[in-house]
């Protein structure tokens, strides 16, 4: 039936009004950016293939692989406006099941100025409210970059072995992580720590005190208190917001240093929110900012938009040729007035796939 | 019900026996049958047998739950899944193999032969090597021999195939074994069944651990 599944539209257009209400203007970007923006921030982004073109004046531009540096760039130079912004819009990135480009619709929003807790527990809560919106059973994953940054921090190691552990970080693959500390002569007991923090995941209080009993550094309990704060905000809503704790999201180390979170929808087998404080961008634009936003990928949700139905069509109306074209006309108004898709022809078409056969008999429709 | 991916072969009939070890019976009847999903109410489990090299795509794309995978798989593919357990069977190696008489030439760029152009290509990456990849699907050992390609890159068990084609290992690139992997968005929604799962498993592997 039509209206009974999720449809895109009325999504995009509630979670606009739903960020809207918090403040959040819309951000309409421009398909086409200079290359070099996305050249100076390459780890910024998913994927460092970009498609490119030159403009008729000869200047390298690229085809949008990311909204959000187009907004921090836009937000840079609009110092007059609120630092809120929300968007829908398309990226163009390598399709992350392989093979070629993709265009890849998204919508987000992004918070950037002068950042205050407040500003974090908000930006979480929508995210919250964004999942709920989608009708189906949700749940929030919370983590805090500044913790594992904390905990790498210690360790006297090359750049190449901190990204190899970060890749067992993300995988919770904590075998692989004790050979490459191995390897690398790394002290067992911080590596131990490290360990104790990603096996930690689930219920939010318990995960946290067991965090805070980690805590081995002032930046370490610095990010916990930031991450502490925001769950019990969280907690006070009193939404029975489903969230957790998991330590082994994380992101790139250059980009990201505080809240990381996000989102996954039952049945759906990939992430379909995420979200997190990227202020070192803002820093290496030499701008003294905070930034935290998320991304809903509407193309993860496609599953929720597709319609269980078997039929592409409800009712075929077959009309005889001396049949008037009036009859025939108000004949499909009237079946279709019900939402029904209807399909007219003098002659049953051979590859179509109907529900019902109906016929035009005296200027009346007649069920089969 | 949790869904399982497993690898048809050696290594899955070696994955069912420490399944059923740990309190999962897979299969309730013959396995003679050429059936590829089966469904054992006891142990609230569905297992498909797939090619070896999908195992981690079924598991990146929800189809299964979790799923056993050799490493050299993973390493390949790059899933984004979690990887919570080495479950020690299936040990073999990566490896470069030449020919018995091979001597490397420095000077021009060394052509590899290869089921696994990712590993292969970021070991030679990490050398600072200039490379071929010849991407092929099976009889590799055969490459050097015709000289289609200089070396190949491969997982090595025993060797008696290297030898037996007058080939030897000249690198060691990692060890492979068996991995227990986890389907992310899974993980939030079957949290208890996965973590008694996975913990069923270890014990077992602790057990069966040479002293």
């Amino acid at each position: 039936m039509i209206g009974s599944v999720l449809k895109e539209e009325n999504l995009t257009s509630l979670l606009g009004r739903l960020y809207e209400s918090f403040g959040f203007l819309i951000f309409k970007a421009a398909k086409f950016e200079e290359y070099n923006l996305y050249l100076n921030h390459k780890n910024f982004l998913k994927s460092d293939r970009i498609i490119t073109f030159h403009s008729l004046d000869g200047r390298l531009l690229a085809l949008r692989p990311d909204i959000t540096l187009s907004i921090v760039k836009n937000a840079i130079n609009a110092p007059n406006s609120n630092g809120k912004y929300y968007y829908i819009e398309k990226v163009y990135r390598p399709a992350p099941s392989g093979g070629d480009y993709c265009e890849m619709n998204q919508m987000g929003l992004e918070r950037i100025g002068q950042l205050s807790c407040y500003d974090m527990v908000e930006v979480v809560y929508l995210a919250y409210k964004t999942l709920k919106n989608l009708k189906r059973p949700f749940c929030l994953e919370l983590s805090h970059m500044g913790v594992i940054k904390a905990l790498l921090g210690r360790l006297a190691c090359e750049e190449k072995t901190k990204e190899n552990l970060l890749s067992c970080i993300l995988q919770k693959n904590c075998h692989d992580l004790y050979e490459i500390a191995a390897r690398a002569k790394l002290p067992i007991a911080e590596i131990n720590r490290l360990i104790r923090l990603i096996q930690l995941d689930g219920e939010p209080t318990a995960a946290l005190k067991q965090a805070g009993e980690l805590v081995c550094s002032v930046e370490m309990d610095d990010a916990l208190k930031e991450l502490k704060a925001v769950c019990k905000a969280l907690c006070a809503a009193q939404e029975n917001i489903p969230f957790t704790i998991n330590f082994s999201i994380v992101n790139d180390l250059n980009y990201y240093n505080g809240l990381l979170f996000q989102g996954y929808v039952d049945s759906l087998p990939r992430c379909v929110l995420t979200g997190g404080r990227y202020d070192p961008l803002l820093e290496q634009l030499q701008q003294k900012m905070g930034a935290i936003g998320f991304a809903l990928h509407l193309d993860e949700l496609s599953p929720l938009f597709q319609e269980p139905r078997t039929f592409p069509i409800d009712y075929l109306l077959l009309y005889r040729k001396e049949d008037p074209e009036v009859s025939i006309l108000q004949a499909v108004s009237a079946l279709s007035k019900e939402g029904k898709r209807v399909f007219a022809a003098s002659e049953i078409p051979p590859a179509l796939h109907y529900r019902k056969l109906v016929f035009l008999k005296d200027y009346k429709t007649e069920l089969l | 019900m949790l869904h399982i991916a497993l690898p048809k072969g050696r290594l899955g009939t070696t994955a069912q026996k420490l399944l059923a070890k740990a309190g999962y019976p897979l299969f309730e009847q013959s396995q003679q049958s050429r059936q590829l999903i089966f469904e054992h109410k006891g142990s609230q489990t569905r297992t498909f047998l797939v090619k070896p090299s999908d195992v981690s795509i079924y598991v990146e794309r929800g189809a299964a739950d979790v799923g056993i995978v050799g490493k050299d798989v993973l390493l390949e593919e790059n899933p984004d899944v979690y990887e919570l357990l080495d479950l020690q069977f299936g040990k073999c190696r990566m490896a470069v193999a030449a020919r018995e008489d091979f001597i490397e030439n420095r000077e021009r760029a060394i052509r590899v032969a290869t089921k696994y152009p990712h590993i292969a290509s970021s070991y030679y990456q990490s050398m600072n090597r200039e490379f071929d990849i010849i991407k092929l699907n099976g009889s590799i050992e055969l490459a050097p021999l015709v000289g289609l390609s200089d070396v190949i890159v491969d997982i090595v068990q025993t060797g008696k195939t290297l030898r037996e084609n007058y080939l030897k290992v000249i690198a060691d690139i990692l060890p492979i074994s068996a991995r227990f992997i986890v389907n992310k968005a899974v993980y939030q929604f079957k949290y208890q069944e996965i973590h008694q799962m996975k913990e069923q498993l270890e014990q077992i592997i602790k057990k069966e651990e040479p002293q």
